[in-house]
């Protein structure tokens, strides 16, 4: 019984195996798990009461985990204190804020695994307590089903479903080995409904990661998962959606930055700053990094107010000074100035914004050369997997650009020059969709995608040519109402400005934006898309900056254009935003839980029948009557429990030859002699005149029957029919 | 020494085997076999192709209850209760039941001996092992209730003194469904007291061709002698009493009692005494059909005979319905057919 527990719980762990990477800490959840159900069977071996097992349970749980996780202030390394806990709390944080910033499949870090391991435990300890304490074995299915869910949630799909296979045959034998046998019928039927539940709630909820708005009304933007992941599908979506309004002193509106992903050694771009550090009060944000005085910054106050989204980033302008007004514990962080939160959110917050606008000269960025200030080395990393190809393209681009500012103004004018199109659909439907070096090479053959590909393509070009680069996640600036009244013209951000940019690091001025998207967001006054630089070989000479499109004239403009945000997706059909259908999901995720579904009612009536087959040989002729009825029954043959055994055989007899009725009659008399005559023995009854007289019976049925019979047993629905109001005899 | 059930060729062989036999088992199923088989002989031969009113008058008999035949004049109801009688060698006595009939023709009656200068009690009819009373709904109610009670206490009270009857008792009594003049339908209450109704039937033509010839020059009774001696039907009694019935049975028993009671076409549904007799019926018939144990089909082949001249259709409840079962067997067939029957052994 503890075997299957361990076995169902391996398999559901198994599923995790979706949203994690690597197999170790699928061993070390395995082993924690089977350390509690060990040490609980044992106790219960022992002990006179049940629940000493379930505590045992719990001990071992709370040891094991304290000798894994945290040995250093525990008592001989197991006996957890005050201070283990701490130590444990941090670990859970680190957990959490891993699994906030990660994309699927995340790292499996330390505190990933202490989590899953403390869920493993938790769920190991709630099935025993119900198989054992509670006699309950069909309730083991809901800790189960909690753990099959949680991959499910976050990615629907089945790539899983071997997995959930598994673990609900583990179940399902957990409860045929613990029921009763007046109570297994009942007990099939919640766990296959419970099993069907399990399959479709993935499909009907929505994932944790799309930040679907139905529930409430609300949006969730990154609400943990690095926010890049789902910036694709949020700009696909179809329903736009408020998600900021604000005022600025700043003419033209202002991007609001939520993160900036500035580790890119991984598969994809992420925050590095995995902890908050509580000190950092967001009533005075620290110095901004790298910028030296000379350099022009204007002071901008914003009055932003986020709509009903939920997000654990404070969109903000950069360079953040102070905000004001905001509530809920948030910090900021040194190197990316992000404001951040792990307890709250920013919906339907209402802030006051202080920040500088940084606004170099050009001749200023000229001067920055091409130095890099040491410890910015770490924005220069690239994944070795990348492909040379971005290198060798990047080189090409910038051909002989002496300084970091000729170099960016190249590559961002390779993206903008008409060479590359706008899409939100083209990444999906070929499937280079992402921000990871994986995708890159096939982005820049395609030379279709949406921000992120643009962004992570211009940081990545500008890592290996030496510039310190990072993305940037937020708002574009939206568009201005009139409202009247008001001196300032209020902003309103959709879900569809979400956008992504590249931020590249100039001694001596700090970090400096660049807009390489064609057609989205407002190209940096410092870096204007129509300078023809002569610094840069003009990759595509023939389409010239402004732009080639009509729509998208109004970009080459370098003043700000409060509207143009909306333009482009307006007027190219091609890359319409709200055009774009969702992705339709994969037909496996229909098939397969449907083929399960179908082939459930099989399965649970060959598990019966081997069950019933294997009482039968330990001498109850009961459970072979059962089957015979069953048997009968599923093909066609009108059986009711309210015959005797007699009448039923009488029945059967015409279906029978000779060999099968004589197997009948000595299975009828085996039966009457254990269920009506003196407790005295009698005849065993014999498991092969049961199968000869099933046989018999289905030969006669014909093949279209017997299909039928297999694959929609009629008998095990019998409880359902209202004929069948059936006593149980206990 | 233990007997082998080899007279029931349906029944396979590992019913066969040895086993010991219950308490209060006192014969052996070989003799037990014989005497029922003879006794069943000896009845048809007055009885002709009416097997199983014989038989369910023989299993009323080991089961040591009351027979109530009930048939339109001039099938043989008498003719079977005299048949019953005459195959056993006990004594019998025969009460034709007229409006006249009083108590004390039943009971007996203290008379005043002159020799003795006091009184000396005259047993009636009713002192015999087996009773026939003839047309029993043709009596007034006092003088049903005289024998009505004899046959539930076992005893005759007369002046205040108590006198036992004989054992085995056994009242086999006949009536007349059709309503008639001058007759005094039996009360639920009084039904209750009879084990069994059954009702002949017309024979089937074969069976009255038989008969008319048999019966041409004499009647067959005066050939019947009696094949089993009083002790040996006690005997017998205590062998049926003796047969094993299963908690599954007495469960589907008292389920099919709790389904009368509960079913809506039915007013008055089965007493707890229906039950008991059902039961005890049942033993009877296992025993007769040769088994040591009751199976459901004990139980659903006395469904009717035992349950339905207890049972009052809702319908019906206007009219007098002591005469007829109406659709009342038709009830208890569709309660057996519905009621399932458990096979689990474990009693709980």
């Amino acid at each position: 019984m503890s075997g299957l527990m361990l076995v169902a719980i391996l398999a559901g762990l198994g599923g995790l195996g979706s949203v994690l990477t690597e197999v170790a800490w699928w061993f070390a959840a395995g082993g924690f798990v089977a350390i509690v159900l060990l040490a609980a069977a044992v106790v219960r071996g022992i002990a006179r009461h049940r629940l000493w097992g379930t505590l045992a349970g719990i001990l071992a749980g709370v040891f094991s985990l304290t000798l894994f996780f945290a040995p250093a202030n525990a008592i001989l390394g197991v006996l957890p204190t005050f201070d283990t806990f701490g130590d444990l709390q941090k670990l859970q944080n680190a957990g959490l804020d891993s699994i906030a910033t990660q994309q699927v499949p995340a790292d499996a870090v330390t505190g990933i695994v202490y989590l899953v391991c403390l869920g493993a435990v938790g769920i190991a300890v709630a099935m025993d307590l119900l198989a054992f304490a509670v006699r309950a074995p069909a309730l083991t299915g809901i800790p189960l089903l909690v753990l099959l869910l949680v991959p499910g949630l976050v990615v629907a799909n089945l790539a899983d479903a071997f997995f959930f296979v598994l673990t609900a045959a583990a179940w399902l034998a957990i409860l045929l080995v613990r029921s009763r046998p007046a109570g297994r019928r009942v007990a099939v039927w919640i766990g296959a409904s419970a099993l069907v539940a399990a399959l479709l709630l993935p499909i009907a909820l929505p994932r944790v990661d799309s930040s679907v708005a139905d529930s409430g009304g609300g949006s969730s933007l990154s609400t943990g998962i690095n926010p890049i992941i789902t910036l694709g599908d949020d700009l696909r979506r179809g329903d736009e959606k408020l998600a900021i309004s604000y005022t600025t002193t700043e003419q033209g509106g202002e991007y609001l930055r939520l993160a900036a992903l500035d580790d890119f050694t991984g598969s994809t771009w992420k925050p590095s700053a995995t902890t908050i550090d509580p000190a950092n009060d967001i009533g005075a944000i620290g110095p901004v990094p790298g910028l030296e005085a000379g350099v022009a910054a204007l002071s901008v106050t914003s009055t932003v107010s986020v709509a009903n989204i939920l997000t654990r980033w404070l969109p903000v302008p950069y360079a953040p000074r102070s905000v004001d007004g905001v509530i809920g514990a948030w910090a900021w962080d040194a190197d990316a100035l992000s404001i951040r939160t792990d307890r709250s959110n920013a919906r339907n917050q209402q802030y006051e914004v202080h920040s500088l606008q940084i606004a170099p000269t050009i001749e200023q960025l000229v001067a920055a050369g091409t130095t890099v200030a040491p410890g910015l080395e770490r924005y220069l990393v690239v994944p070795d997997d990348m492909s040379p190809i971005v290198a060798t393209t990047a080189a090409q681009v910038v051909g002989t650009a002496a300084t970091n500012y000729d170099k960016a103004i190249a590559l961002q004018g390779y993206f903008t020059g008409g060479l590359f199109t706008y899409s939100e659909d083209a990444p999906v439907k070929q499937g280079y969709d992402g921000s990871g070096a994986g995708v890159l090479a096939a982005f820049l053959a395609a030379k279709s995608g949406y921000c992120v590909h643009f962004s992570s393509a211009m940081a990545s070009m500008a890592r290996t040519l030496g510039i310190p680069a990072r993305v940037a996640v937020g708002f574009t600036p939206g568009s201005p109402v009139k409202t009247e009244g008001s001196e300032l013209p209020e902003y309103r951000v959709t879900t569809h400005d979400l956008h992504a940019w590249p931020e590249l690091y100039f001694s001596g001025i700090g970090w400096v934006r660049f807009e390489p998207t064609p057609g989205r967001g407002i190209a940096p006054a410092f870096a204007p898309l129509s300078v023809d630089d002569p610094a840069t070989p003009n990759v595509d000479e023939s389409k010239p900056v402004p732009a080639p499109t009509s729509s998208s004239a109004a970009i080459a403009t370098a003043a700000p254009a409060p509207t143009i945000t909306d333009a482009p997706a307006t007027a190219d059909p091609a890359a319409a935003p709200d055009a774009a259908p969702p992705t339709p999901p994969s037909p496996w995720v229909f098939i397969v839980p449907i083929a399960v579904l179908l082939l459930l009612p099989f399965l649970v009536r060959a598990f019966r029948k081997q069950r019933r087959i294997g009482q039968l040989d330990a001498g109850s002729a009961l459970a072979g009557w059962e089957e015979l009825r069953d048997t009968a029954d599923d093909l066609g043959l009108r059986t009711s429990d309210a015959r005797t055994p007699r009448q039923l055989s009488a029945d059967l007899a015409a279906h029978l030859d000779d060999d099968g009725a004589a197997a009948l009659a000595r299975l009828r008399a085996s039966l009457e002699s254990e269920a009506f005559a003196v407790p005295a023995g009698g005849a065993l009854p014999e498991a092969d005149d049961l199968r000869a007289v099933l046989r018999a019976l289905r030969r006669d049925a014909g093949l279209a029957k017997r299909i039928a019979a297999a694959l929609l047993p009629r008998s095990l629905f019998a409880t359902w029919l209202p004929a069948a109001s059936i006593v149980e005899p206990d | 020494m233990r007997g082998r059930l080899s007279f029931v060729e349906s029944l396979p062989t590992n019913l066969e085997s040895d086993r010991d036999v219950a308490p209060g088992q006192v014969m052996v199923h070989d003799e037990f076999y014989a005497k029922t088989r003879a006794v069943l002989r000896a009845m048809e031969t007055v009885i002709d192709g009416k097997r199983d009113a014989v038989e369910m008058a023989l299993t009323v008999l080991l089961a040591e209850g009351h027979l109530l035949i009930e048939d339109v004049p001039g099938v043989g109801k008498t003719m079977l209760a005299r048949a019953l009688a005459r195959s056993v060698d006990c004594s019998v006595s025969r009460i034709q039941f007229t409006p006249d009939l009083l108590p004390s023709d039943i009971t007996g009656v203290s008379v005043y001996s002159q020799a003795d200068r006091q009184f000396e009690f005259k047993p009636g009819p009713v002192f015999a092992n087996i009773v026939i009373g003839d047309e029993i709904n043709r009596a007034s109610p006092k003088t049903q209730s005289a024998l009505l009670e004899s046959m539930e206490e076992g005893q005759v009270t007369v002046d205040g003194r108590s006198y036992a009857l004989a054992t085995p008792f056994i009242v086999v009594a006949t009536q007349n469904p059709i309503e008639m003049e001058g007759t005094y339908p039996l009360p639920e209450a009084q039904r209750d007291r009879f084990m069994a109704r059954i009702s002949m039937g017309y024979p089937d033509p074969d069976a009255e061709l038989a008969m008319l010839r048999t019966r041409a020059t004499k009647s067959p009774l005066h050939d019947l002698q009696p094949v089993v001696t009083t002790s040996e039907l006690a005997d017998m009694i205590a062998t049926a009493r003796g047969v094993y019935a299963s908690v599954a049975v007495e469960q589907y028993a008292v389920a099919i009692a709790q389904a009368t009671r509960e079913d809506r076409e039915i007013r008055l549904g089965a007493s707890p005494r229906a039950t008991l007799q059902l039961l005890r019926a049942a033993r009877a018939r296992a025993a007769l059909d040769g088994r040591e144990f009751v199976l459901p089909d004990d139980i659903d082949a006395l469904a009717i005979p035992v349950l339905g001249h207890r049972l009052i259709a809702a319908r019906r409840a206007g009219s007098s319905s002591a005469l007829s079962g109406g659709s009342i067997p038709d009830v208890i067939s569709r309660i057996v057919a519905s009621t399932p029957v458990p096979l689990g052994t474990h009693s709980s």
